[in-house]
């Protein structure tokens, strides 16, 4: 196992070497540009211009800019922000936390309830709740998350006024853990509703498999109770193709948090994205992109090998 | 061998229009796809014909829908931009099944190196975020809803890569497949007519859910600027424009959002009950 | 059945602490007339690059933050007057603060004046400013003005004489009033080399501030924080505290200052003004400001060369409808560069009517006759113009389409391709990739500034934002001419002549002058006003209930 670990790690470098490639080339190849916000600024001049592209190192070649950029990577530095000259992994860990406190809770949030409902609807097929839970989720998975997104705010913001809409705590008050919490429940639900969805089927569909096996029957026969029929049995087994959504599903949050975070002004990675995009904030850009392509081959990788330690009859040599 | 091509045939839609969510889909495509083809024809109203005395009237018997911020029909113009946003959505499936399709049969059936480079690169594509091939291509494509479509069909070409690949390993070693080649059919030919029209059934499925998603897509790309120009209405630059006007004028937002949703659903219907029947 | 209890546990867990955090111990309303009555808070929809007032882009958040920590030599009040803030007395000629010949300006500063941090503040700190904005190596906000100084004395610690090459007329108001920027400490930049000067730590965390406020906290993303300066010299505010909310969707800017939590709301667009008009706590000012929307035609377009097809769109053009119906009445059309709120505003020079057969019969003399579907035609050659501006905009894109429509019954094809502000600003405009685009010129309080970046022949990109590139042989003279004098009616004489020729020529088509809007709940003691930003009469501000 631990040689399937290495092996799959290295293998991911050249990988890791390719997307930062890519990457970098496209990002300094955006329209608009860094200077963008200084062409339309009182009496620029072509001088200014001038040390501006020489200051941000935009006077040489892409490829050259690439190998430097390249260097300072692997010695731990991702540059300097072009806004207020941060270094970029300052830029980005101020905004870590928001995020994960974001996703972490949308995700726990989306697989607690996508068992709760998935299992229970298994186990009634049929019934009226599992016919809820179905359309609710056929639902989950069909709603553009902004427009989920304007709705909540439209409803429970601008209508009910019982939530806030934006950030991450009431602006002027001192901390305090309830509020936070506050802000964080509608952008939560928004951004874990496509997720809840689709594992919600997932583990229905993966139950109901499991269900009409032999050796649940034989556990029925040997007049095991039915919750430990379902627990020890099914569930274990009905977990392992669930999983590997689980793993792929954490790396749709980090896109949809981009979505969700711009809709609720939540200050984390993705809205830092998209606002470094339209800034032309290349080392920002490039930062973010590079950290979060790394972390989806990760999660790749850690689907792969629970895959393997859930499932006995898989071998990896 | 055609006897039970039809045989198959049949009780493949046999089965699609027995599974209910096909059937619910189904129906769906259909209401949405005839309501604005024929749509506009029985609601005569011109999309763009700016009305001041109706600006931001409320939905009446009139304005079924209301009228927007510029006093234009709401409704008409959410026909219309149906009209629209599905062709930019089947255009862009086809482009991307294309390409997938093409891209994964070569690795597929080539094999080796050939297939190691072309996976390596459906690797890193697919690592990058969809949002920066999107913006860097709307620059290099003039505007316009064909090059809109051609923008999402090029940014969704990985998935469908993957699966005909891995049809294509699983048939390659099957027996009608050696023996076209026994009998010394040349390789493009065996493709095309053994093992495609074996390995197209996921590639339909998939393409189903594309097409929904290519229509999410759209309204992405009008919200970052990039989206079908106005005057000419698209669910997503409906959906996008009606963002300044949330509380004063809130069909704007909701009629053309559902509108994606309940399109996207269909989709997504007919894609499950296709994967059940094949 | 235990997986059924436990889900149902689970579910209930939830919908307990769903249920507690919606309807909480306080409701949000009640919240909010909590919050500490010595805090407002305002609503920034961008977040500033740098809290370092001398250092570019030009953002109006940063100004708007940057003006409660760094006063200029400057004030200007709400009718464009200056007033002494950190100078003692404004120069004039008449109190010899100005030489005769318009080149010498020796101000006088204040004295006993402090940094929040002790030290005290002296000529040393203007020159440093001065110093560092001209520096190559750093990226200042801007140079106009300081372009034009030739020499910089410090004559004692309160007196300070800058000596210009040429008379530049605007030298006070351009380069040392509360319009742009504040001054900078010399005792803390002294230690930073000019090219660290972009990146030292004082452009996200000042350690010393001279204004009624000072840097306390950026939690990037979320906030900006500033805090009642100790040692500010002039009348202590009344609010403890001044919390900028960076807030990007401006839907939940609305919500906020409804509820009341947020105190301030700038740059307010017209199609949200009925739903707060509803709110009691909200109270709107609407306020001349000097900015207009034009459509800016591009001279390298041989079409867009002939004058007579210029004046033909302005008829063809109802702009008066355009303001009634995008902006509500809230904006005066304009007939050339010139805005009502400038002192050089020529009321006798008027905007064209709305005259479609005037345009109409202007096109046929240009040879553009009418052709099949309705649209004109010359040399085989249909009369089609791309018309751009930045997307996603609300009332531009009302604009354009309303312009689309009518210059559409005169023939006139409008195609519309909008792009992406950074992309418009950036490749478009600054690179002349358009026939027609609409965006908004601001200017100070100087009517020179804008005219002499937009229309001068020495002002076409890279040189200045002249982005259709006119070039008028008349007008640089003229703009010479109105700089080298200091005195007002003078100087008014020459606008209008430029006017005239403007009004003539339509370099541009001129559009309308917006009134700034903006939204204040329950904050007292806020005046508006057009020339500086909000912030700029912080130390009046108190929280009603």
């Amino acid at each position: 196992m631990a040689t399937y670990i290495v092996r799959r790690l290295l293998l991911s470098i050249p990988l890791v070497f390719g997307i930062t490639i890519v990457i970098f080339f496209l990002a300094h190849h955006l329209p608009g540009g860094p200077l963008a916000m200084y062409l339309n600024t009182a009496s620029v001049t072509p001088e200014q211009l001038q040390h501006l592209t020489v200051q941000l190192g935009l006077d040489k070649p892409v490829y050259v800019q690439y190998f430097e950029w390249l260097g300072k990577a692997i010695h731990g530095s991702l540059g300097n922000s072009f806004g207020d000259g941060r270094p970029v992994l300052a830029v980005i860990g101020d905004r870590i936390p928001a995020t994960l406190e974001l996703m972490g809770f949308s995700f726990a949030l989306s697989v607690t309830l996508a068992f709760a409902f998935g299992i229970l609807s298994a186990l009634r097929r049929d019934s009226l709740f599992d016919y809820v839970v179905t359309v609710l989720s056929y639902a989950g998975m069909s709603m553009p998350i902004f427009w989920l997104g304007i709705l909540v705010i439209m409803l429970f913001g601008a209508q009910l006024h019982w939530l806030p809409t934006a950030g991450m705590a009431t602006p002027g008050q001192p901390f305090s853990l309830v509020d936070n919490l506050r802000h964080l429940i509608l952008p939560m639900f928004v951004l874990a509703a496509f997720t809840l969805a689709q594992e919600s089927r997932y583990v229905r569909a993966s139950m109901l498999e499991v269900i009409g096996q032999d050796y649940i029957r034989t556990a029925r026969a040997k007049g095991l109770t039915e919750g430990a029929v379902v627990i020890k049995h099914a569930l274990r087994n009905a977990l392992i193709p669930v999983v590997t959504v689980l793993t792929l599903d954490a790396a749709y949050l980090l896109s949809g948090a981009l979505v969700t975070e711009t809709v609720f002004a939540w200050p984390g990675m993705g809205r830092l994205f998209y606002d470094s995009l339209r800034e032309g904030n290349y080392p920002v850009v490039v930062g973010i992109a590079v950290l979060v392509s790394i972390l989806v081959i990760l999660l790749n990788i850690l689907a792969d090998v629970l895959y393997a330690v859930l499932d006995p009859r898989i071998k990896y040599n | 061998m055609a006897n039970g091509d039809l045989q198959e045939r049949r009780s493949f839609w046999y089965r699609f229009f027995h599974h209910r969510n096909a059937v619910i889909g189904s129906l769906i495509l259909v209401a949405v796809s005839v309501l604005c083809i024929a749509g506009p024809v029985l609601w005569a109203n011109n999309p763009t014909t700016i009305d001041f005395l109706a600006f931001g009237k409320g939905p009446s018997l009139h304005h079924l829908m209301g009228a927007d911020d510029l006093g234009r029909d709401e409704l008409t113009r959410i026909l219309y931009g149906g009209r629209i946003s599905i062709l930019v959505g089947f255009i862009s499936m086809v482009i991307g099944i294309g390409i997938g399709g093409i891209v994964g049969a070569i690795a597929g059936w080539l094999g080796g190196s050939a297939d190691f480079a072309l996976m390596r690169v459906v690797d890193v594509a697919l690592s990058i975020p969809s949002l920066f091939l999107l913006l860097l291509l709307s620059v290099v494509f003039p505007s316009g809803v064909l090059s809109i479509a051609f923008i999402i069909g090029l940014s969704n070409w990985m998935v469908p890569a993957r699966l005909m690949r891995s049809q294509v390993l699983s048939i390659k070693p099957r027996e009608y497949v050696e023996a076209a080649h026994a009998i010394g059919s040349p390789p493009w030919r065996i493709l095309l007519r053994t093992i495609t029209p074996n390995a197209i059934s996921p590639l339909i499925v998939a393409g189903t859910i594309l097409m929904g998603q290519a229509i999410v897509t759209e309204a992405v790309m009008s919200f970052l600027g990039f989206g079908v120009q106005p005057p000419i209405p698209s669910w997503g630059n409906m959906l996008t424009n009606a963002q300044t006007f949330i509380v004063s004028m809130p069909w704007l937002a909701v009629f053309p959002g559902f509108m994606v949703f309940v399109t996207v659903l269909g989709f997504n219907l007919v894609g499950d009950g296709l994967r059940d029947a094949m | 059945m235990s997986a059924n209890t436990t889900a149902k546990a689970a579910a209930g867990v939830l919908a307990l602490l769903f249920a507690t955090l919606a309807s909480g111990p306080i409701a949000p309303a009640a919240a909010q007339s909590a919050s500490s009555s010595d805090t407002a808070v305002v609503a920034m929809y961008e977040e500033p690059a740098s809290l370092n007032p001398i250092l570019g882009p030009q953002m109006d958040f940063a100004t708007m933050v940057d003006l409660t920590m760094f006063p200029n030599l400057f004030g200007v009040q709400p009718d464009g007057k200056l007033t002494p803030d950190l100078a003692a007395v404004v120069p004039t000629v008449q109190n010899g603060g100005i030489s005769k010949d318009g080149l010498t300006y020796t101000f006088h500063l204040r004295a006993h004046v402090e940094w929040s941090d002790g030290q005290p503040f002296t000529a040393q700190d203007v020159l440093k400013t001065y110093e560092l904005l001209v520096d190559p190596h750093v990226n200042a906000l801007t140079t106009a003005g300081f372009n034009q100084v030739a020499k910089a004395d410090v004559l004692d610690p309160q007196t300070i004489r800058f000596t210009l090459k040429h008379p530049y007329a605007p030298f006070l108001t351009t380069c040392w009033s509360a319009v742009q920027m504040g001054i900078i400490p010399a005792h803390i930049f002294d230690k930073v080399a000019s090219t660290d000067v972009n990146k030292t730590s004082f452009n996200y965390a000042p350690s010393a501030a001279l204004g009624p406020y000072m840097f306390e906290s950026w939690k990037h993303g979320a906030a900006i924080t500033v805090v009642a300066n100790p040692h500010y010299y002039g009348k202590r505010p009344k609010l403890k505290k001044i919390v900028f909310q960076i807030m990007p969707d401006q839907n939940t800017i609305l919500s906020s200052i409804q509820a009341g939590s947020v105190n301030l709301y700038t740059f307010v667009p017209i199609q949200q003004v009925a739903t707060l008009a509803s709110n009691p706590l909200v109270k709107i000012h609407f306020y001349e400001q000097s900015a207009w929307e034009w459509g800016q035609l591009n001279f390298k377009d041989p079409v867009l060369q002939d004058k007579r097809v210029r004046q033909a769109l302005e008829y063809g053009i109802d702009r008066q409808a355009v303001v009634d119906h995008v902006w509500q009445g809230k904006a005066t059309p304009t007939a050339d560069a010139q805005i009502p709120m400038y002192w050089s505003y020529d009321a006798a020079i008027k905007p064209y009517p709305y005259d479609p057969k005037k345009a109409a019969a202007l096109l046929d003399e240009a040879g553009w006759k009418m052709g099949p579907g309705g649209v004109r035609v010359k040399d085989g050659k249909q009369l089609v113009i791309t018309y751009s501006t930045t997307a996603g905009n609300p009332w531009r894109e009302e604009t354009e389409q309303i312009i689309q429509q009518q210059l559409g019954q005169v023939g006139v094809k409008i195609d519309i391709h909008n792009y992406p502000a950074n992309i418009f600003f950036g490749n478009i405009l600054f690179h002349g990739q358009f026939q027609i685009a609409e965006y908004e010129a601001t200017g100070g309080p100087d009517p020179d500034l804008r005219i002499y970046r937009a229309d001068s022949c020495n002002a076409i990109p890279p040189h200045g934002s002249n982005y259709g590139a006119w070039c008028d042989k008349r007008i640089d003279p003229l703009l010479q001419q109105e700089e080298a004098s200091t005195d007002r009616t003078e100087r008014k004489a020459i606008f209008d002549k430029i006017s005239t020729i403007e009004h003539e020529e339509m370099p541009s088509l001129f559009y309308y002058s917006p009134k700034g809007i903006l939204a204040t709940s329950r904050l007292e003691g806020f005046t508006p006003n057009g020339y500086v930003q909000p912030t700029w009469d912080v130390t009046e501000w108190s929280i009603g209930k």
